[in-house]
Parts: structure tokens; C-alpha cells; sequence
């Protein structure tokens, strides 16, 4: 349980790092990007969307960490839902972390993209989106079956 | 794959999670383990049978498995 508290810790550490950066971001972005103005307001709005949606995720687990930092019962419990072998094997099954991690290297790619190529933009978002889908409904359907 | 954990959590009174935490798994593992969704990995049967005292043998019923080896379907 030590090594597993020094891994939330760890993780703690990353996230509060992302969330300084992605809150820099999203309160400096507007005065950044004003002499380029040029660009499609939809790019700027989903990239805004995106840091803004990553940043809840990343307070939200957070949040759950430091709680678990200070019960050991919450940390224990948060251990056995990572470690849970089926979960594991679901999550497998799902191409997980693999998938997501690909969709969201794709999102970020496409934010790039966007200010080049419209076109671009779109695929790549579609792409990650059905990626993300499939292996949603995939662990699902292996959560209800197995 | 058929299982007597269900049985022997009743006659030892306690629940899928407390079984679970002891051995290191979610309620939802112990569910699908008992109504044979989900054949529990080697490691995880010899726990559970190590909680109730008893041999693997014991507590998971192998017949299919061995109906299967002998041709039978």
C-alpha cells in the first residue's frame, strides 16, 4: 500500500502540473493568439474546449487521489479497482490505454493541423472520436459479459 | 465454469465485497466468478480457496473441463 501512495503521489505531482499549465492556457491563450486572429474561430474554440475538458478530468481524479491519500480505506479500495484482474482484462480487451492514448495524440495533432488545413482538422477529430467510441462499446459490452 | 463460492460465502456469512477485498478484487469480479461469466486466473483461485480453508478442487467444479478433455461435448 506504501508503493501505491507513492505512485498516487506521483500522480498527484503530474496532474497539478497539467492543470497549472492547461489553467496558463486557457487565461493567457486569448491575449497569445490575438495578432492571429486570422485563424477559424472553430479551431481556437475546440482547442479551448479540449484543455478546458482535460482540465476537469484531470481536477476531478485529482481530487479522488488526495482523498485516498488520507484514508486508507478509499486508497485501498482505489488499489483493488486498478488492480482487479477481469477490469484489467476488459480494459485489454477495449485496446486500453493504448486507444485512447492514440486518440488523444490525433486531437492534439489535429488542433496543430487546424490552422493549416481545415480538412485535416475534421478527419483527425472524427477519427479519435470513433476510435474512442468503438472502444467504449467494446468495454461495455465485455463488462456486461464477462 | 461452476463454482461453490456463492454457497460458501452464505454459510460463512459475508458478502461479495467483503470476499473481495480479502482476496484483492472488485464486487463485479466476484459476481461474474460466481454465475461463471468470468473464469478467475490461477493466482485469484488459489486465494479464494485459500480464504474458505479449502483446495482449489474444492471450491471450483472442474467437470466440464474434464468432460471436455475425455471428447465429450
Amino acid at each position: 500500500m506504501e508503493n501505491f501512495k507513492k505512485v498516487l503521489k506521483k500522480r498527484i505531482f503530474w496532474g497539478r502540473l497539467y492543470a497549472i499549465l492547461a489553467l496558463f492556457i486557457i487565461i493567457a491563450g486569448p491575449l497569445i493568439i490575438a495578432p492571429y486572429r486570422q485563424f477559424d474561430e472553430h479551431i481556437i474554440s475546440f482547442t479551448y474546449g479540449f484543455f478546458i475538458g482535460i482540465e476537469f478530468v484531470v481536477l476531478t481524479n485529482l481530487i479522488k487521489y488526495q482523498k485516498a491519500l488520507k484514508n486508507s480505506e478509499k486508497a485501498q479500495n482505489l488499489y483493488i479497482e486498478e488492480t482487479d484482474e477481469r477490469t484489467k482484462a476488459i480494459r485489454a480487451k477495449a485496446g486500453m490505454p493504448l486507444l485512447p492514448i492514440c486518440s488523444l495524440l490525433m486531437i492534439t495533432a489535429s488542433m496543430i493541423v487546424g490552422y493549416f488545413s481545415n480538412a485535416a482538422f475534421i478527419s483527425l477529430v472524427i477519427a479519435a472520436l470513433v476510435q474512442l467510441l468503438i472502444s467504449g462499446f467494446i468495454k461495455i459490452y465485455y463488462q456486461k459479459n464477462m | 465454469m461452476k463454482t461453490k463460492i456463492a454457497q460458501l460465502r452464505k454459510e460463512k456469512k459475508i458478502s461479495q465485497e467483503e470476499l473481495g477485498k480479502a482476496v484483492g478484487v472488485t464486487r463485479q469480479t466476484i459476481t461474474s466468478i460466481e454465475v461463471g461469466k468470468y473464469i478467475a486466473s490461477l493466482p485469484l483461485a488459489y486465494k479464494i480457496a485459500h480464504y474458505f480453508d479449502l483446495s482449489i478442487e474444492e471450491v471450483f467444479d472442474f467437470t466440464d473441463l474434464e468432460e471436455n478433455e475425455n471428447g465429450k461435448f
